[in-house]
C-alpha cells in the first residue's frame, strides 16, 4: 500500500507538470511575445548551451555552497537559540521581543547593512541565508521546548531527575521532531533568501545568472535560472527526507 | 528517606490558587502502608488537586503531608504518579522496556540489572511479550499496563493513580480493575487510586474516602468498606456498600440544594 501511495504521487506530480509545461508551451509566441516568455524548447536549448559551456554548472555549485553553509549556521545557532528562548523563561521575557521584531524584517532588506558591515565577500550573503534560516529553526526548536506535554513533564519530575536531566533526557528528545521539521523548513527559505544573498555585487551563482540575464534580455537564461532554484530548493528537502530517514535512531523522535 | 514509613498522614491541608476560589478545605487523612485506599469525589470537585498536593507538583497552601514525621517536599520518586493522560505519560520515542528502565538510570547502575528488573515488572502487568514495541503501537489499556510497570519498578512508598483507567473503554476498564486488584494482593505496595466511579472504587479499596463537591472539597467519610476478596459488584454486600456511599453523597447533594434555597 505505501509503495502504492508513492507511485501515485510520482505519477500525479509528473503528469501536474507535463500539463504545466504544455500551458506554457502553448502561451509562448501566442498570447505572450516569446521574447517575454521564451518556448520550452528554447529554455531546453539553453540548458544544453549552458551545460556544456559549464556556465550553469559553476553557477549552481557557488549557490549551493553559499546555501549549505548559510544553512548550517543558521541550524546550529537556531536551535541553540531556541532551547533557551523556549526553556528560560527570564531570557525569553527579554529577548523575546527582539526576536519577535526580528521575525518581520525580510533577508532582502538587511543587504545593504550586511554590505556596510562585512563588504562583499562571501561572508555577508552566507549570512542572510544563515539569518532566515535561523529564524525558522529558532521559532521550530522554541516551539517544540513550550509544548513538552505537562504530564511528561511531571512523570519526569516523579522519577527524581534533576532539572539537567529533564532537559537533557525529556525536553530534548521531545522538541527533536519540531527541531527536523524547522530544520527542512529551513532549507526552502534558504533558497528564498539565496536570491537576496546575490543581490550583493557577485558574479556567480543562479541569482546572478537571473538578474544579469534580464540586462541582457536573455529571457529564456533567466527561467533556466528561476527552474533551477526550484529544482534545487525541492530536490535538497526531498535529499532531506531521505537522509534523515535513514538514520535509525533519528525515526524515533519523529511523530508517532 | 525513610523505608520503615508507617503510615502517610494529611493533615489541615488546604489549597487556594491566586485569584481563585478555595479547592481544598481542611483535609485530613492517613494512609496506613500496604493499604488500597480510593478517593471518590464528583467530577470537578478538586481530587486532581489533591492528587497533585500528594505527588508534591503543587505546594499545599495549608497543612503538612508527611510519612509519619517526616514532611514531602515537591516530587519525588516516593511517590509515583500513574497519569490518567494516557497518550503523554510514557515517552514516545523509547520502547516498552527502555520506557520502564528508562526510570532506574539514576538508582541501578548495571545495565543488565536494570534490564532484568523492567522485565520482571513487565511481566507482572502481563506484557512480557510486548517489550519491543513502541507506546504508539500499543493500546490504552496496555499503555497504562507500561505506566504502571514504570511506576512498580522505582518500588515506590505510594503509587498514586489519578483515574488512570477513565479513558479506556468499559470492558477493559473493568479488567484492569481487577488486574490492579489482584496485582496489589501480590505486592502489597501502599496505593492511592482516585476515582469517581463507585464500583471502580468498591472492586479494589481497602479504605474508601469520600470527598464533597467543590469548591471548598472536604471530606464527607472515609471508610474500610469490609468487602470479601472476590469483590462481585453483584454481591448483597458490595451492593449495600454502594448504597451506602451513594447516599453519603446524595445527602450531600441535597443539603447543598436546600442551602440554595
Amino acid at each position: 500500500m505505501f509503495e502504492q501511495g508513492i507511485q501515485r504521487t510520482l505519477v500525479v506530480a509528473t503528469l501536474s507538470i507535463l500539463t504545466g509545461v504544455i500551458l506554457w508551451g502553448l502561451c509562448s509566441g501566442t498570447i505572450v511575445n516569446e521574447t517575454l516568455l521564451p518556448h520550452p524548447f528554447s529554455v531546453w536549448q539553453e540548458v544544453v548551451t549552458q551545460s556544456d559551456s559549464g556556465l550553469l554548472w559553476e553557477s549552481i555549485s557557488i549557490s549551493l555552497w553559499r546555501v549549505a553553509w548559510g544553512w548550517v549556521l543558521g541550524v546550529g545557532v537556531g536551535i541553540i537559540t531556541g532551547l533557551i528562548l523556549g526553556q528560560l523563561r527570564s531570557v525569553n521575557a527579554v529577548m523575546g521581543p527582539i526576536f519577535e521584531f526580528l521575525k518581520g524584517v525580510a533577508p532582502i532588506s538587511l543587504v545593504p547593512i550586511m554590505i556596510l558591515w562585512f563588504g562583499i565577500g562571501e561572508l555577508p550573503k552566507v549570512l542572510i541565508i544563515a539569518y532566515i534560516t535561523w529564524v525558522v529553526v529558532t521559532v521550530g526548536t522554541m516551539t517544540g521546548v513550550r509544548e513538552v506535554p505537562k504530564t511528561r513533564l511531571r512523570a519526569a519530575r516523579c522519577m527524581g531527575l534533576s532539572e539537567l536531566q529533564v532537559f537533557c533526557r525529556i525536553i530534548l528528545p521531545s522538541a527533536a521532531s519540531y527541531i527536523l521539521v524547522g530544520m527542512r523548513t529551513g532549507i526552502g527559505f534558504a533558497f528564498i533568501a539565496l536570491v537576496s544573498a546575490e543581490f550583493i555585487a557577485v558574479d556567480k551563482g543562479i541569482g546572478f545568472l537571473i538578474m544579469d540575464s534580464r540586462l541582457n534580455l536573455q529571457t529564456s537564461l533567466m527561467v533556466v535560472g528561476i527552474i533551477s532554484l526550484g529544482v534545487l530548493g525541492a530536490g535538497s528537502q526531498i535529499l532531506y527526507d531521505v537522509i534523515t530517514r535513514q538514520i535509525p535512531w533519528l525515526s524515533r523522535f519523529r511523530r508517532h | 528517606m525513610q523505608d520503615n514509613w508507617k503510615q502517610l498522614k494529611i493533615s489541615g491541608l488546604s489549597k487556594k490558587f491566586l485569584r481563585g476560589p478555595v479547592i481544598l478545605s481542611d483535609i485530613n487523612l492517613t494512609v496506613d502502608r500496604g493499604a488500597f485506599l480510593c478517593i471518590l469525589g464528583p467530577s470537578g470537585c478538586g481530587k486532581s488537586t489533591l492528587v497533585d498536593l500528594i505527588a508534591g507538583f503543587e505546594p499545599p497552601s495549608e497543612g503538612v503531608i508527611s510519612f509519619d514525621a517526616t514532611p514531602i517536599r515537591g516530587p519525588g520518586p516516593d511517590r509515583v504518579v500513574i497519569f490518567q493522560d494516557i497518550s503523554n505519560a510514557l515517552f514516545p520515542w523509547l520502547t516498552v522496556l527502555e520506557n520502564t528502565e528508562f526510570v532506574l538510570k539514576n538508582f541501578v547502575r548495571n545495565k543488565n540489572q536494570r534490564r532484568d528488573q523492567a522485565m520482571q515488572a513487565l511481566e507482572l502487568v502481563g506484557l512480557g511479550g510486548d517489550t519491543q514495541k513502541f507506546p504508539s503501537e500499543l493500546s490504552g489499556g496496555m499503555k497504562q499496563r507500561v505506566q504502571i510497570a514504570r511506576g512498580l519498578v522505582m518500588d515506590p512508598h505510594v503509587l498514586i493513580m489519578d483515574e488512570p483507567f477513565a479513558a479506556l473503554d468499559a470492558i477493559t476498564r473493568r479488567r484492569m480493575q481487577y488486574e490492579l486488584k489482584d496485582l496489589w494482593e501480590r505486592t502489597h505496595k501502599t496505593v492511592i487510586f482516585v476515582t469517581h466511579d463507585i464500583t471502580e472504587a468498591l472492586i479494589m479499596a481497602t479504605k474508601v474516602t469520600i470527598l464533597s463537591s467543590g469548591p471548598g472539597a472536604h471530606i464527607l467519610d472515609s471508610f474500610d468498606p469490609g468487602l470479601a476478596s472476590d469483590r462481585d459488584p453483584a454481591d448483597a454486600e458490595f451492593i449495600n456498600a454502594y448504597r451506602r456511599v451513594e447516599s453519603l453523597i446524595g445527602n450531600e447533594h441535597n443539603d447543598s440544594e436546600s442551602h440554595a434555597e
